[in-house]
C-alpha cells in the first residue's frame, strides 16, 4: 500500500495495536475499527456493489474480528486475514443472491438523492448514451456494475489488487491460493473489464473528454 | 523467439512488479508482438478510467462495541438455527415426560425391547410376541388368504343373488308394460272409430244446414230479383205510355197549328179575290 494519508502511515504501522486488542483492549479495538473500516467498507461495496449490503458485511467483518483477534498468531498478516474474512462474508452473500436471483432485475441507485431506478442493461447497454455526459456518480454506477459482471474469483482479485493495493502475496494469503493464480486471475480480469467497459463504450476518451 | 510470457507474468509487468531481466525478456516480446502490446496498453488506459471510481467516505458503525463479550451477548447463541432445533427437541421432550408424569408413565426394558406406556401398565407377553416362526406365520398367511377367498366368494354370490333378483324384477315390470301397452292400442281403436264417426256426422250436419242456409239464401235472392224486374216492367209501361201521351199531344198541337194557318190563308184569299173584283 502507498503511503498517500496519515491514515495509510497509521495502518502501516498498527502492530501495537493489534498487540493490545488481542490483550483485550477496548480502546485499541475501536481504534482498529477507525483504521479499517473505510477500506473494508469500500473493498466490500465494489464487491457487491449495494451499500447497504456493504454497511452490513462490514459491521459483520469487523464483529468477526472482536471475536477473532485473539487467534491471530502473526501481527504481520493482519491485513489479509482481514480482507479474508470480509470477502467470505461476500461470497455468501453472492451465493444467497445467486438462489434467490428472481429477486430483482433492476439496482435501486441509493446513493442518488432520487429514488429513480434503472436497468442493468440500460446503463450498460446502448441506451447510456456517453455523448450525454456523464456525471461522476453516474460513471461510478458504471464501474461498479461493470466490476459486477466479472467473474467473483477475479472481481476480488482485481479490487484488492486496483483499489486497495494489497500485495500479490498479501491477495494469495487472502485467498487461500498460489500467487501465481492470483496474478493470472488479475490478467483475465483486467482483460475481461477492459472488454466489459469497451463493449459499454466507457472508454478514456469518452470519459476524459466529458469529466 | 520461443518466450511467451504467460498472463501471471503480464500481470507483475503490468504492476513493474519483475525483475529487471524478466522485465526486458517482456518489454522485448511485446516489441515483437504488436497485438499484446496493444491488449496492455488497452488495459492500462482502462485501469485510468477504472481511477475514477474513488473511495466512498463512510463514518464508522453506529454502534459501539464495548468488548468482545458485549458482542457475543449481542448475538445470542439461542438464535442460531442449530440451538433452535435442539432447545426445540429438548422442550419437546420435557414435555412429554411432564404429562408422563401425570399420567403414570412407566418406561420399562423387556427383553424384546424398550416399553413406554401412559396409563395401566401391561406387560407384554413374551410368548405372544415370540411365536413368529415360520410355519406360524405360513399357517396364518394360509389361514387369512382362505377366510378371504371365503369372504369373497361369499360377496360375490351375494351380488350374483341380488343380481338376478333384480333382473327378474325388471323382466316383469317390462312384461307388464306391454301389456298395458297393448290394452292401450284396443282403446284406442275405439275411440278413434267414435271420433271418425262424430266427425263424419258433424261433417253431414254441416254441410246440410250450408245447403239449406243457401237455398234459402237463393230463393230470397230470386224472388227479390224477381220484384225488381215486375217493378222495372212497370216502370218502363209507365215511361212508355209517357211518351205516347207526349206525341199525342205534339200531333193534336200541330193538328191545331196547321187549322189556324190554313184559315188564316184562307181569309187572305178571300180577301184577295174580294178586293180584285171592286177594282174592275
Amino acid at each position: 500500500m502507498h503511503a498517500e494519508t496519515l491514515l495509510d502511515i497509521a495502518m502501516m504501522h498498527a502492530g501495537s495495536l493489534i498487540v493490545n486488542a488481542q490483550k483485550g483492549d477496548e480502546k485499541a479495538l475501536n481504534q482498529l475499527v477507525g483504521l479499517w473500516y473505510k477500506r473494508i467498507y469500500n473493498y466490500v461495496l465494489k464487491y457487491c456493489c449495494d451499500s447497504d449490503l456493504a454497511t452490513e458485511i462490514s459491521q459483520k467483518t469487523f464483529i468477526a474480528m472482536f471475536r477473532n483477534v485473539k487467534k491471530l498468531n502473526d501481527i504481520d498478516r493482519f491485513k489479509p486475514w482481514l480482507y479474508r474474512i470480509a470477502t467470505n462474508f461476500c461470497h455468501e452473500e453472492e451465493r444467497k443472491k445467486k438462489r434467490n436471483k428472481t429477486v430483482s432485475l433492476t439496482v435501486s441507485r441509493k446513493n442518488e438523492e432520487t429514488t429513480e431506478t434503472m436497468e442493468v442493461g440500460q446503463a450498460e447497454g446502448n441506451y447510456f448514451n456517453p455523448e450525454r455526459g456523464y456525471q461522476q456518480l453516474e460513471l461510478e454506477e458504471a464501474l461498479l456494475s461493470a466490476l459486477g459482471e466479472l467473474k467473483e474469483e477475479q472481481r476480488s482479485v482485481v479490487i484488492m489488487k486496483e483499489y486497495e493495493g494489497l500485495k500479490f502475496k498479501e491477495i494469495a494469503e487472502t485467498l487461500d491460493t498460489s500467487e501465481n493464480t492470483v496474478k493470472t486471475r488479475l490478467y483475465t480480469g483486467l482483460r475481461n473489464l477492459k472488454d466489459i467497459l469497451k463493449r459499454n463504450n466507457i472508454t478514456k476518451e469518452t470519459v476524459y473528454y466529458e469529466l | 523467439m520461443s518466450y511467451k510470457p504467460d498472463e501471471s507474468t503480464l500481470a507483475a509487468y503490468l504492476y513493474g512488479e519483475l525483475s529487471k531481466d524478466e522485465h526486458a525478456q517482456v518489454s522485448d516480446y511485446l516489441a515483437t508482438h504488436p497485438e499484446v502490446k496493444k491488449e496492455l496498453e488497452e488495459i492500462r488506459s482502462m485501469q485510468k478510467v477504472m481511477g475514477k471510481l474513488q473511495d466512498k467516505e463512510v463514518t464508522e458503525p453506529s454502534f459501539v462495541f464495548e468488548n468482545p463479550e458485549v458482542v457475543v451477548v449481542s448475538k445470542p447463541a439461542f438464535l442460531t438455527g442449530f440451538m433452535k432445533l435442539t432447545m426445540g427437541m429438548a422442550a419437546s421432550i420435557a414435555l412429554l415426560l411432564l404429562v408422563g408424569y401425570f399420567t403414570n408413565l412407566s418406561i420399562s426394558f423387556l427383553e424384546n425391547g424398550m416399553q413406554l406406556s401412559y396409563g395401566t401398565n401391561e406387560k407384554i407377553n413374551k410368548s405372544e410376541t415370540n411365536n413368529f416362526t415360520e410355519a406360524n406365520v405360513k399357517a396364518w398367511m394360509q389361514e387369512s388368504i382362505v377366510a378371504n377367498n371365503e369372504n369373497l366368494l361369499s360377496k360375490i354370490n351375494e351380488v350374483e343373488s341380488h343380481l338376478s333378483h333384480e333382473v327378474d324384477l325388471q323382466r316383469v315390470t317390462h312384461a307388464n308394460q306391454l301389456k298395458s301397452l297393448a290394452s292401450v292400442t284396443k282403446v284406442d281403436q275405439v275411440i278413434i272409430d267414435q271420433y271418425v264417426s262424430q266427425l263424419k256426422q258433424e261433417n253431414k250436419d254441416i254441410i246440410l244446414s250450408l245447403v239449406e242456409v243457401s237455398e234459402r239464401n237463393q230463393q230470397q235472392y230470386m224472388s227479390a230479383m224477381i220484384a225488381d224486374f215486375s217493378a222495372y216492367l212497370d216502370q218502363q209501361r209507365n215511361n212508355d205510355l209517357e211518351v205516347i201521351q207526349a206525341s199525342f199531344n205534339n200531333l193534336k198541337d200541330n193538328t191545331e197549328i196547321s187549322q189556324i194557318e190554313t184559315n188564316e190563308i184562307l181569309a187572305s184569299i178571300i180577301s184577295t179575290v174580294n178586293g180584285a173584283e171592286t177594282q174592275f
